[in-house]
């Protein structure tokens, strides 16, 4: 590694060589990623590719067997967990509550780590909610019980809880994925907005590869536990690695509207005429 | 953002009214549950087998018999049904957060049996063993509720090594598990009672089935003590247990030490559990009802549950035990019993509504 390289990733979260495994398989395999401010990194890959791990690794909620994370160039074990509770922010696939909540309480939720053992709020907590519910757009849903908000808007209440820890990091799980074409844009819009304007380090597992194309600056294309390819989206998605990790004939071509790639999943009868030539 | 211009006026943080809290929230929240419970208490004072006049009473000379019977009899056995009361409601809340489990109590779970157990063991052990004889009832004070602690310890490292294998979303094997160490605990106490002398085998039966026939002045107090330790440990626990109502991960994404955070909340529940159970022995399904009854009226947020738990648990069983007092009177009934009554349906409905969560979610 360069001393420019290190230099241009002081800040920010990145993974050197960080492998996981589990009973039987390797998840990761020497994987290196950073989560730069300002910057959309996109992590790709078909299924059981180690996206989800990585992403996981990188919020610290999973443990290194080799290799190591830092943030802002410290070992991540180094801080402590209500630390990086303030710094790094996780959205996951999925969440579920127990007990019933109103989708406040959970944005509310975000304030964790900034308050004291015995939870008591201060104004400054009840701002900083309040304005993370704003930025997502979701403050005309305050009141409502989140059991009872459809797909689009609980993951937009969801974003809120993780903005509301004031992060400076902001991971994503396949945040788009029970969520329609309309409210996926909207979301991805709406990060792509924190990241480029407020300098937020984004990085977020897209299993769409058209999404992908179009809102990550950075993407990284795990094959296998290992790091295929990395770079911009256009170095990343051709047709030849994309074939290859993936498995599949695919259709892949800038398309008219954009310039940018567009990833085609092809039926058999078209894959066996591509293959003829 | 254009999303950000839409016509809405955006309420100052706070102003809006609902979940927050703060401390002076808190204190009002206590304040609150203590005239609940002190009303329950002077309602309890009240009644019982022999109708008393209490000012008249409080007049009398102490030798009297109705001064006798309303400070010496009644008070502090209604004192004691509180902080027991108090401490069985704390450690269900806590446990039900924890476990993210509805069904969770210290009884069910068979924290309370492994407490009890320990606890006759070292109160049988104890006069056997050379070196403590000489002790009797001061050292006695220290060394049951070191056992019941040290047992109840125990059982809740075996709960969660059950429930760190199959997870939050198997809580029946959790309760499983419970149901199969109380039955073992029992048995156990039952072999110990064999063994006892007859003196010996009278107090381990009062273990068995709660009961809150006053055993001294200084085993109060030792609930006391353990009250306001367990109170500090569970209520100081609030915020990373409202973390884990999002799952383990959830809860670590939110900076929690989820390790920290469970061991405390075990330690606080034995605690609780290490001064209750040698005072008034296994009291069940006081610990699993209450929670439920103060959620519906403070929400789930556990920075309130926990406190009104206290507090709930409290006035329930003064309750309890006030029926258990009069309802055969002259006849004392253990307040185990009327607990257990109203305890075992309440399960089963609970079991039934869990049953169809679980499917659907």
């Amino acid at each position: 590694m360069t001393s420019a390289g290190q230099a241009r990733r002081e800040l920010g979260l990145e993974a050197r060589n960080a492998t996981v495994r589990y009973a039987r398989i390797t998840a990761l395999s020497a994987v290196d990623a950073a989560v730069e401010p300002g910057v959309v990194l996109g992590i790709i890959g078909p299924n059981g590719s180690g996206k989800s791990t990585l992403i996981r690794v990188l919020a610290g909620v999973r443990s290194l067997d080799a290799g190591e994370v830092r943030l802002d160039g410290r070992p991540l074990q180094a801080i402590a967990r209500r630390e990086l509770g303030r710094e790094i922010a996780l959205v996951p696939q999925e969440t579920r509550v127990m007990f019933p909540m109103r989708a406040r309480d959970l944005v509310r939720l975000g304030r964790s780590p900034h308050l004291g053992p015995f939870g008591w709020e201060h104004a400054r907590d009840l701002r900083a909610a309040h304005e993370a519910m704003r930025r997502a757009d979701v403050l005309e849903l305050a009141d409502r019980p989140i059991d009872e908000l459809s797909g689009g808007e609980r993951q937009r209440v969801v974003l809120a809880r993780a903005l509301a820890q004031e992060p400076s990091i902001l991971l994503l799980d396949e945040p788009t994925t029970y969520l329609d074409l309309r409210h996926a844009v909207e979301l991805l819009d709406l990060i792509g907005d924190l990241c480029h304007t407020h300098h937020l380090a984004v990085a977020l597992v897209l299993h769409d590869l058209n999404l992908a194309a179009m809102y990550c600056d950075r993407l990284l294309l795990l094959s296998q536990g290992r790091v295929h390819a990395a770079g911009a989206p256009r170095e990343v998605l051709t047709y030849r690695d994309l074939c290859a990790v993936y498995g599949t004939e695919l259709y892949v071509a800038p398309n008219d509207v954009t310039g940018q790639v567009v990833v085609l999943p092809l039926a058999r009868s078209f894959r066996e005429r591509v293959r003829r030539g | 953002m254009s999303r950000d211009e839409a016509p809405l006026d955006a309420p100052r943080a706070g102003s809006a009214g609902g979940g927050h809290v703060r401390w002076g929230h808190a204190l009002a929240e206590h304040l609150a549950g203590a005239a609940i419970l002190g009303l329950v208490m002077l309602g309890s004072l009240l009644v019982g087998a022999v109708r008393i006049d209490p000012i008249a009473a409080l007049r009398a000379p102490a030798e009297s018999a109705a001064h006798v019977i309303l400070v010496s009899a009644r008070l502090p056995r209604v004192v004691l049904g509180a902080l027991v009361g108090g401490a069985l409601g704390l450690s269900g809340a806590g446990l039900q957060a924890l476990l993210q489990n509805p069904l969770a109590c210290p009884h069910v779970l068979g924290i309370s049996g492994g407490a009890a157990l320990a606890g006759i063991l070292a109160m049988i052990a104890a006069p056997l063993l050379p070196l403590l004889a000489g002790g009797g009832v001061k050292l006695a004070l220290v060394v049951v509720p070191v056992a019941a602690f040290v047992g109840a310890l125990g059982t809740a490292a075996l709960v969660q090594s059950v429930a760190g294998t199959s997870g939050r979303l198997t809580p029946h094997a959790l309760i499983l598990t419970g149901v199969v160490f109380n039955a073992f605990a029992a048995a156990l106490i039952t072999f110990v009672n064999s063994l006892a002398d007859f003196y010996q085998a009278q107090g381990v039966l009062s273990w068995v089935i709660g009961n809150l026939t006053v055993r001294g002045n200084a085993w109060t107090g030792v609930v006391v003590a353990t009250l306001v330790a367990g109170l500090l440990l569970l209520a100081g626990s609030a915020r990373d247990l409202n973390a884990l109502g999002l799952g383990e991960e959830g809860a670590l994404g939110l900076g929690v030490d989820v390790d920290r955070a469970r061991r405390r909340v075990y330690l606080g529940v034995a605690l609780l559990l290490a001064g209750a159970v040698p005072a008034s022995g296994m009291i069940g399904f006081v610990g699993l009802i209450v929670p439920h009854v103060v959620r519906i009226f403070v929400g789930s947020d556990q920075r309130r549950v926990l406190p009104a738990s206290m507090w709930g648990g409290a006035a329930f069983l003064v309750l309890a035990d006030t029926i258990a007092r009069t309802i055969l009177a002259p006849t004392e009934l253990p307040v185990g019993v009327i607990t257990a009554l109203a305890g075992g349906p309440f399960f089963l409905v609970l079991l039934r509504r869990q049953s169809r969560l679980a499917t659907v979610s």
